[in-house]
């Protein structure tokens, strides 16, 4: 039996890219992007089902860009892993910064996972698909709890 | 009566007392010795009785028993039916029987072994004789038993009666009365034999008390009579003896008297004697005395030309007419001559020519007032040597009076040495002058009190002071801040004290005063010289004012590095960041339009190719900005006086069309102050701001921009207010740094505000904004005001370096009043 598809929820201020990583996704069909959102206010209120998120289905991984307006990336890690509610929701870190503090400071937020987006298209297809393959697989028991 | 014999008379009476006191104590021991020889057999001879006495009853007892139990034993026979106990009991039977005969034997006829004497005549009745006739009895009950015994397999009823009969036999009454009696019997005898002993014993004490009274009388009497006639013979020979001695020393006191006339005689003669002896020493010794004083006075001249002649100095003597009458062997090597040549020569042989004419003058003003002249209290003299080179020497005189008149003794010391030392000595002085004088650091050497005791130019250039009003003077009064004059002091004394100091023979800086008052930054070495049995101090010191501005400036450029250092760090950490960004997209659509054209989706194509197009020119945006940004504070214009309001003026004119297309109107206050500032940067600045309100203020259609200023606190204030959603507190700091944007979908790369920033810092200037969500934005910029026209804010660094100079200074010298 094949893992269920898992649904993502994109935290991404640069269209082009939530567009390039929505596409990836679709084609490894592995996972669904439940929601895109375009800064560290909105991820935070769609996960606390604020305002209009109020009916917004719960994510089983966040992807997460850095570089985000108002609150980035960092802050938004930090209020998620401080949040009982959302703790357990598996958070990737998706950037383009490679720099050694930004990938420090993440682990130290707990960051399930650290990434660097790939220049490569090919790297970029591979990895999506290793991440939905170890998230699928991983989040089921998680999902399981969630749902009780 | 002679002595002699009374004595051999007490000897003989004492030697017979003793012969007889011995005889008669010898007669008394043996006596009762004897008695208590017979005591001890008597009492043997009784315990022995007593325990034949006991054996005896003890037997008896024993033959009752044995007849009892064989009587016992004959009946159980008869009663058993059971044959092999019937043959046990007889058994038994039978050895009863025989020690039944033993103890029988024993009584009657005694026994050897146990020390039984045979049974006396009354037992032996007892025994044999009727009315016990014991003996029969027994013989009868042991044949009857013996039967009981034998009697095997006979009639029972033969057997019964032997039984019977024995039975009746030991249960006979005559029979225990038999043996009864014998016990009795016993008794009485033993009782006989005590009575007998007991008198015996009474008669043994009796002979013992007599015998004890006899020898009493006997032998100690006589005794106590012989010693108490000696007693009284002895006392009366001592009389004669006292008597007698008392005659002796009558004698002897006659005889002392006697020898003490004689020896007073022998004194007196003694005396007279020792009288005649002693007038015979005095003359003597006066004799010798004198021949002392005559040795003494020669070996004293000896002396003197022995002393003369190992002078290390040349020694002349010559007479009151100048003529050399004695020299020594340090003469003849000072001045070359033999002795033979010299003397008798006149004292001006030795004189250099141009002094030989006044010589004899002063030589007999000498003589006339003759005194001592010390060494070294004249001037240096010339002397002549005999090969005619001159010597500088020094000339002691002495008059010496004798017998045959005045002398004079020359001491004549050689100073060429010496005078060399002084002109080495001199010119070493010289050079140290020379360099202390040249030197660039300012030399002061103080006393032990602190007065000033040297003062090099280079200090009248440093302190103002020159030499002639410095030296003298308490150092601590001129050059020592007001301050510090306490603590100084406190150092010399402890120094004077203790022999240390903290501030000795280090590097140390401090600060002085110079000569109206001012203080000033030092580098000081103070070092202890000891100079004879006192100390100086010396004090080298360098004026550090430059250095000390240097360092600071040194310090403040440091800083500045490093902060635009980590600046730069920033900034080329962020601008990979972004610039990255666009490359990702573009890379990654490219990689998905190959896909899409392979399978023919040109609508997905030809997206993608807009979106690489939009991403490489926001590229070249990023870039440019950067550009611009990189520029600020590298490319600087000469800052004028700005016309503000002609600024925003021309600026309007070229937002004419961004803010027709955003309906929003732009309100320029009149009356606006002027600022000294660099004109290009502060049209980027005005643009930069007016593009952001129109941009994020103006989204309702119907915005309204104001702008304006004043002048307040020594700043020149600008304001830029839009009426547009505001910015939430928080992000009040975040917006001005760089590629920080709070929106994504709007246009802009976040490098605008970075820029403003930026272009005030370099103008020493401050930008803030103020603005709460709902209630619009307004933007400050403040540019501080020159101190006087001709400075402006850009080249406000020589005012601040002072500012920072005078704080160091009065940190360096903390308790330092500055004047």
């Amino acid at each position: 039996m094949s893992p269920r598809r898992i649904n993502f929820l994109l935290v991404e201020d640069d269209h082009d890219h939530a567009i390039l990583v929505q596409r990836h996704i679709d084609k490894t069909r592995l996972g669904n992007v439940v929601h895109r959102v375009k800064d560290g206010e909105e991820a935070l209120a769609y996960l606390r089902r604020e305002g209009s998120y109020v009916q917004s289905p719960r994510p089983d991984v966040i992807l997460l860009d850095l570089k985000l307006p108002k609150y980035d990336g960092h802050e938004v890690l930090a209020q998620i892993k401080n949040d009982p509610d959302l703790r357990c929701i598996p958070v990737i870190v998706l950037t383009t910064s490679a720099a050694e503090v930004d990938r420090l400071k993440a682990y130290n937020l707990d960051a399930n996972s650290y990434l660097v987006k790939p220049m490569n298209h090919d790297e970029f297809s591979r990895m999506i698909e290793e991440l939905g393959r170890y998230w699928g697989g991983w989040n089921q028991p998680s999902e399981e709890r969630a749902r009780s | 009566m002679s002595s002699g014999q009374a004595n051999s008379n007490r000897k003989s009476v004492g030697r017979r007392v003793i012969q007889g006191m011995a005889f008669r104590c010898v007669f008394a021991l043996l006596i009762l010795s004897t008695i208590a020889l017979s005591g001890y057999l008597v009492n043997r001879n009784k315990s022995r009785l007593f325990r034949g006495y006991q054996q005896l009853v003890s037997l008896s007892g024993r033959q009752r028993s044995l007849i009892a139990r064989a009587g016992l034993f004959a009946t159980r026979i008869g009663q058993t039916s059971d044959v092999a106990e019937r043959q046990k009991l007889k058994s038994e039977l039978d050895e009863l029987i025989s020690e039944l005969v033993d103890v029988h034997g024993v009584l009657l006829n005694g026994s050897d072994e146990l020390k039984i004497a045979p049974a006396p005549p009354a037992v032996r009745g007892i025994f044999m004789r009727p009315p016990h006739e014991l003996d029969r009895r027994v013989q009868s009950v042991v044949a009857t038993l013996r039967k009981v015994v034998g009697q095997e397999g006979s009639e029972t009823s033969d057997e019964e009666r032997t039984i019977k009969t024995a039975v009746e036999l030991v249960m006979d009454e005559q029979l225990l009365a038999a043996m009864e009696a014998v016990v009795k019997t016993y008794e009485v005898e033993s009782g006989r034999s005590f009575a007998r002993i007991r008198k015996v014993e009474t008669v043994i004490a009796l002979l013992t008390l007599v015998v004890i009274v006899v020898t009493g009388l006997g032998v100690f009497w006589p005794m106590v009579r012989q010693v108490r006639s000696e007693t009284d013979e002895l006392e009366n020979f001592n009389a004669v003896l006292d008597q007698r001695a008392v005659e002796l020393a009558n004698t002897l006191q006659a005889l002392e008297l006697e020898r003490d006339e004689r020896r007073s005689r022998m004194q007196a003669m003694a005396s007279v004697l020792e009288d005649l002896e002693e007038e015979r020493g005095k003359l003597e010794r006066e004799i010798q005395a004198r021949q002392l004083v005559q040795d003494a006075l020669a070996a004293s001249e000896q002396r003197f030309y022995a002393i003369i002649e190992s002078a290390p100095t040349a020694m002349v003597m010559t007479d009151n007419q100048g003529m050399i009458v004695l020299v020594n062997a340090e003469t003849e090597r000072l001045f070359g001559y033999e002795r033979e040549e010299i003397l008798g020569e006149q004292i001006e042989i030795l004189v250099p020519e141009r002094f030989r004419q006044e010589h004899p003058e002063s030589r007999t003003g000498f003589f006339t007032s003759p005194e001592t002249r010390r060494m070294g209290v004249g001037r240096v003299l010339s002397a002549l040597r005999k090969d005619g080179t001159e010597v500088p020497v020094e000339i002691g005189l002495n008059p010496i009076e004798t017998e045959d008149g005045l002398f004079v003794l020359s001491a004549i010391v050689d100073i060429t040495e010496r005078k060399r030392h002084e002109e080495i000595l001199r010119q070493s002085e010289e050079r140290v002058r020379s360099i202390v004088d040249s030197a660039l650091d300012a030399v002061v050497t103080i006393d032990e009190v602190g007065n000033i005791t040297g003062w090099n130019p280079q200090a009248e250039v440093v302190f103002g002071w020159s030499a002639e009003e410095a030296l003298g003077q308490p150092m601590a009064k001129l050059i020592i801040p007001p301050n510090w004059r306490k603590a100084h002091k406190a150092g010399l004394a402890r120094f004077m004290q203790t022999g240390t100091g903290r501030v000795l023979n280090q590097r140390l800086e401090l600060t002085a005063m110079r000569k109206p008052g001012v203080l000033f930054p030092i580098e000081i070495t103070i070092s202890p010289l000891r100079v004879g049995d006192r100390y100086e101090f010396s004090a080298f010191v360098r004026d550090i004012t430059a250095r000390k501005r240097a360092e600071e400036e040194i310090k403040r450029i440091n800083k500045e590095l490093q902060r635009k250092n980590n600046e730069m760090q920033q900034f080329v950490y962020t601008v990979s960041h972004d610039l990255k960004s666009p490359l990702v997209t573009c890379r990654g659509f490219v990689g998905l339009m190959k896909e899409d054209a392979a399978e023919g989706r040109w609508d997905d194509v030809l997206d993608s190719v807009a979106r690489i197009e939009r991403a490489t020119q926001r590229m070249g945006d990023l870039i440019e900005d950067l550009l611009q940004l990189s520029r600020i504070g590298v490319i600087r214009n000469d800052p004028e006086v700005v016309d503000v309001e002609k600024l925003l003026g021309s600026i309007a004119e070229e937002l004419a069309e961004r803010l027709q297309q955003a309906n929003a109107r732009l309100e320029i206050q009149t009356g606006m102050p002027t600022v000294y500032a660099d004109r290009v940067r502060l049209a980027e600045v005005f643009e930069n701001l007016l593009s952001n309100a129109i941009k994020y203020g103006c989204r309702s259609g119907n915005g309204c921009i104001t702008v304006g200023g004043k002048k307040a606190d020594g700043e020149v204030l600008y304001f830029v207010k839009d009426n547009g959603p505001g910015i939430a507190k928080e992000f009040h700091q975040k917006i001005f740094g760089l590629f920080q944007r709070l929106e994504s979908n709007q246009e802009g790369t976040g490098v605008g505000l970075a820029a403003v920033a930026r272009i005030l810092e370099i103008h020493a200037g401050r930008v803030w904004v103020e603005s709460e969500a709902g209630h619009g934005a307004t933007f400050w910029i403040a540019f501080p005001v020159p101190a006087t026209a001709d400075q402006g804010p850009v080249d406000s660094e020589p005012e601040q370096f002072e500012a920072v100079l005078v704080t160091h200074v009065t940190s360096v010298s903390a308790n330092t009043s500055t004047t």
